[in-house]
């Protein structure tokens, strides 16, 4: 098991790619459209712009601490006491979006293809996936994830131009949306669609090159707000935006209405089979991030037994939803505003104040 | 493998003995070099060794995973009587 692999610049991308590709898959477009209607193309411009500028002073503040991650500036602040407490947060943050994204991935495929199939096998077939891929180590899953993601771009693409016949100028106006309160004031919570802002914290040490962090972070954000953009836009066409319904699977949805011609039909299975691919990787990787975190926390002897553990504990907390509503209460309200407290409020109030305590350490020692 | 997960999970057990194979896969070197190597990790510089391979005046770099101290095989005009139209 190795896991002092380093990540190369592109293997780096494609994990942050694969990352928001599932978000995409999951119920992020519809949680957005849902929010402010015809206006989700202005909201995306407004909510993209103000996570460009995060992005940056995240580049910025993280200058000062070469090959450290949000956990040692943690420490460097205020010692093992506030690094164990950033550390359970997160470790708790990673643990919800795996839960989240297995069950909201499991419920599709249960409701879809595996009607007679009891969730709790397709729950353990996902673990089952994630925790052999753990053992094996981060180089087969970063390999992997660089292999699968040309392919799930591909998908996203396909189903942007494939519906582009469909798009219609009456489906995207009024193109400020319900109101202008709406758009800009209230739809700033779709800032958590940009999920990838979580990872960066994160990154840096994972890089061979440390000094390529700018490059990867700005590359991926770019191309993962692209991909937002084209699954957005065929959605407004689609989907009534007026009236609420229930959060389906809009990048499914959108694949099946994919016809060309009568030698291709229902792609949308050949998509799912990459998709669940995409799934696997992206769960895999989560449980690595877990495990690296609990090891900077805790002295782990045995790293076997704590792929084991983690991914036995989040079998079992998948096992607790009793119904796919509660899953989508969660998403809609605690992981929105969790994701955006850590990463606007807490990731970058910790980096501003160990960046403030490292240049009085330094006039210090000059003085 | 495929077919026993074939039949007990259709395309997810499919999908599962899809991917735990190619991650076992991606981890495998061949002495030193990665298994779907230059493809995955995405090697430009593997020129000489690869499906596709460039004609022969044009493979100007040596593979950079041999790690050597010279990775210019050759100038970028090698056959300068060429260019300069005298042909001997």
């Amino acid at each position: 098991m190795e896991n002092n692999y380093k990540l190369g610049k592109v293997e780096a991308i494609a994990i942050i790619l694969i990352v928001m590709i599932n978000k995409l898959i999951l119920n992020i477009p519809y949680y957005i459209v849902d929010l402010v209607g015809s206006g989700a193309i202005i909201n995306l411009l407004y909510i993209g712009t103000i996570d460009f500028i995060l992005l940056l002073v995240i580049i910025k503040l993280f200058k000062n601490f070469e090959n450290s991650d949000i956990l040692d500036v943690s420490e460097f602040l205020g010692g093992k006491i506030l690094k164990n407490l950033i550390g359970f947060l997160c470790i708790a943050l990673f643990f919800l979006v795996a839960f989240i994204t297995l069950i909201d991935f499991s419920n599709v495929l249960h409701t879809i293809y595996f009607s007679n199939f009891p969730m709790v096998y397709i729950l353990f077939f996902f673990i089952l996936g994630v925790l052999i891929a753990n053992i094996i180590g981060i180089k087969g899953i970063s390999r992997t994830i660089c292999f699968i993601v040309p392919f799930a771009i591909f998908s996203v693409i396909i189903t942007f131009f494939t519906s582009f016949e469909n798009l219609d100028i009456k489906d995207i106006t009024p193109i400020i949306g319900k109101s202008y309160t709406n758009t800009f004031i209230t739809g700033l919570s779709n800032c958590f669609s940009m999920y990838i802002l979580v990872i960066y914290y994160f990154l840096k040490p994972l890089l061979k090159d440390v000094t390529s962090f700018k490059k990867v972070s700005i590359i991926s954000f770019a191309i993962s707000f692209i991909l937002l953009m084209l699954t957005i836009v065929p959605m407004l066409t689609l989907f009534n935006t007026s009236s609420n319904s229930e959060p389906i699977n809009s990048l499914f949805l959108l694949s099946r209405q994919i016809e060309l011609g009568r030698f291709l039909q229902r792609i949308d299975a050949l998509f799912i089979f990459l998709w669940i691919f995409a799934i696997f990787a992206y769960l895999s990787f989560i449980i690595f991030m877990i495990n690296r975190i609990i090891k900077k926390i805790f002295p782990v002897s045995n790293e076997k037994m704590l792929s084991y553990s983690t991914c036995g504990i989040l079998f079992g907390i998948a096992l607790i939803p009793v119904n796919i509503s509660h899953i989508h209460f969660i998403e809609d309200t605690l992981y929105r505003y969790l994701i955006i407290g850590f990463t606007f409020v807490l990731g970058i109030i910790l980096l501003t104040l160990a960046n403030f305590k490292k240049r009085k350490l330094q006039k210090n020692n000059i003085s | 493998m495929y077919i026993i997960l074939g039949y007990f999970a259709g395309f997810l057990g499919i999908a599962l003995g899809f991917f735990i194979h190619f991650v076992i896969l991606a981890n495998q070197s061949s002495f030193g070099i990665p298994f779907f190597s230059p493809y995955i990790p995405y090697n430009t510089l593997s020129d000489n060794n690869n499906l596709h391979m460039k004609p022969v005046w044009k493979r100007e770099k040596r593979s950079k995973i041999l790690n050597t101290k010279k990775p210019q095989i050759e100038e970028h005009i090698s056959m300068k009587w060429r260019k300069n139209g005298k042909q001997l």
